[in-house]
């Protein structure tokens, strides 16, 4: 069972053990009372947080409970423990199953992994999600990068009549996506990251948001490496433009 | 020098179709000064798009120096609007975006740069 670091084990029906955060949530204390259907228990200790649901959980005597709630004899579930390390936990809790008719008993290895099955495609959910956002998002920036160079056109049409090449035209797109890419790499990365430690919580409560610096570097080039696509194709089709053209398109 | 021969320019294509330049022949020498007068929409600036390689003919030949220009490259276009032929525009197009100093220092930048 659970540590029990501070006051003492559970001896009477009108004592009560709490969980280290219901303790801190309900504010109880070794020697509080607590209400309970028109009865009343006393704290007699508090648990060492475990880490587990424990935590959140009052612990009172059987009869106690069954008499202050009317069901009497009544169980809502039992937890078996096994004394083995390497035993099949399936087995036990499929003998139990066959044993006693009128009961379900499930390995908690068992619910684990449904828990942990639905936390993966829970994930990747999510990952699909921040990928459409990011094809969204690259769409965006090809579309602004094209009416950029679309409207500079008359721009570029100067330029090369004053001596340009066309490779100098297109290298001023590609630095000037370089600069934006990552400018607004840096910018969107730090905002991103604050919007998560300030929506993480709201969405999934008590869940810490975990900031991973591996993501920066990705994140900054892969910012750059759209601007830079998205530039060099429109600037590449505008230096094609006869200079006569572009002085005429505007 | 400059030679213009029976360059032509015309624009679109069927009923739509424009002729801007019609067998326009001429020479300029080596320190001559001249200037091309005509009502608007003559062609005036069509030819001189075609001699400062803004603009293609649509046949005959445009020579400068004793080399042909009219169906150049064009990366050797780029070398001759540096060095050989300027021109100055109607509309002055200027860069917005650059200063007074900045627009007359652009060419010559352009030449730096690579």
């Amino acid at each position: 069972m659970v540590e029990n670091p501070r006051g003492e084990y559970l001896e009477r029906t009108d004592q009560a053990l709490v969980g280290a955060t219901a303790a801190e949530l309900l504010e109880l204390n070794v020697g509080d009372k607590i209400a309970l259907n028109g009865r009343e228990v006393i704290v007699v200790g508090i648990l060492e947080e475990a880490g587990s649901n424990e935590d959140y959980q009052v612990f009172l005597h059987i009869k106690m409970v069954q008499e202050a709630f009317d069901k009497e004899g009544l169980v809502s579930s039992i937890d078996v423990r096994a004394l083995c390390s390497a035993c099949p936990t399936s087995d036990i809790a499929g003998s139990i199953n066959g044993n006693i008719p009128g009961v379900r008993a499930v390995a908690v290895k068992q619910i684990a992994e449904t828990e942990m099955g639905m936390m993966e495609k829970v994930s990747k959910f999510l990952l699909a999600l921040a990928g459409i956002t990011l094809a969204v998002g690259c769409f965006g920036v090809v579309n602004t990068m094209l009416t950029s160079v679309h409207e500079r056109i008359r721009d570029i049409g100067i330029m090369r009549a004053v001596g340009a090449s066309r490779n100098q035209m297109i290298k001023v797109f590609v630095y000037e996506a370089l600069i934006i890419g990552i400018v607004g790499g840096f910018l969107g990365y730090v905002v991103g990251t604050l919007l998560a430690y300030i929506i993480g919580p709201l969405i999934f409560s008590d869940v810490a948001v975990t900031y991973v610096p591996q993501y920066f570097l990705p994140a900054l080039a892969l910012a750059t490496f759209i601007a830079v696509i998205a530039t060099v194709y429109p600037a590449f089709r505008a230096s094609k433009i006869k200079i006569a053209d572009s002085f005429r398109s505007l | 020098m400059l030679e213009i021969k029976n360059v032509s320019k015309t624009y679109g294509q069927g009923t739509a179709k424009i002729v801007a330049l019609s067998n326009v022949s001429f020479r300029v020498n080596e320190g001559e000064f001249i200037a091309i007068m005509g009502p608007s929409g003559s062609g005036k600036s069509t030819l001189l798009n075609v001699i400062g390689g803004l603009d293609y003919p649509s046949s005959g030949e445009v020579i400068l120096d004793g080399k042909r220009i009219d169906k150049l490259d064009e990366n050797d276009f780029v070398d001759i609007r540096r060095n050989k032929i300027a021109y100055v525009f109607q509309q002055y197009h200027l860069l917005p975006s650059l200063t007074a100093l900045e627009n007359v220092m652009l060419p010559p930048d352009l030449l730096w740069i690579g």
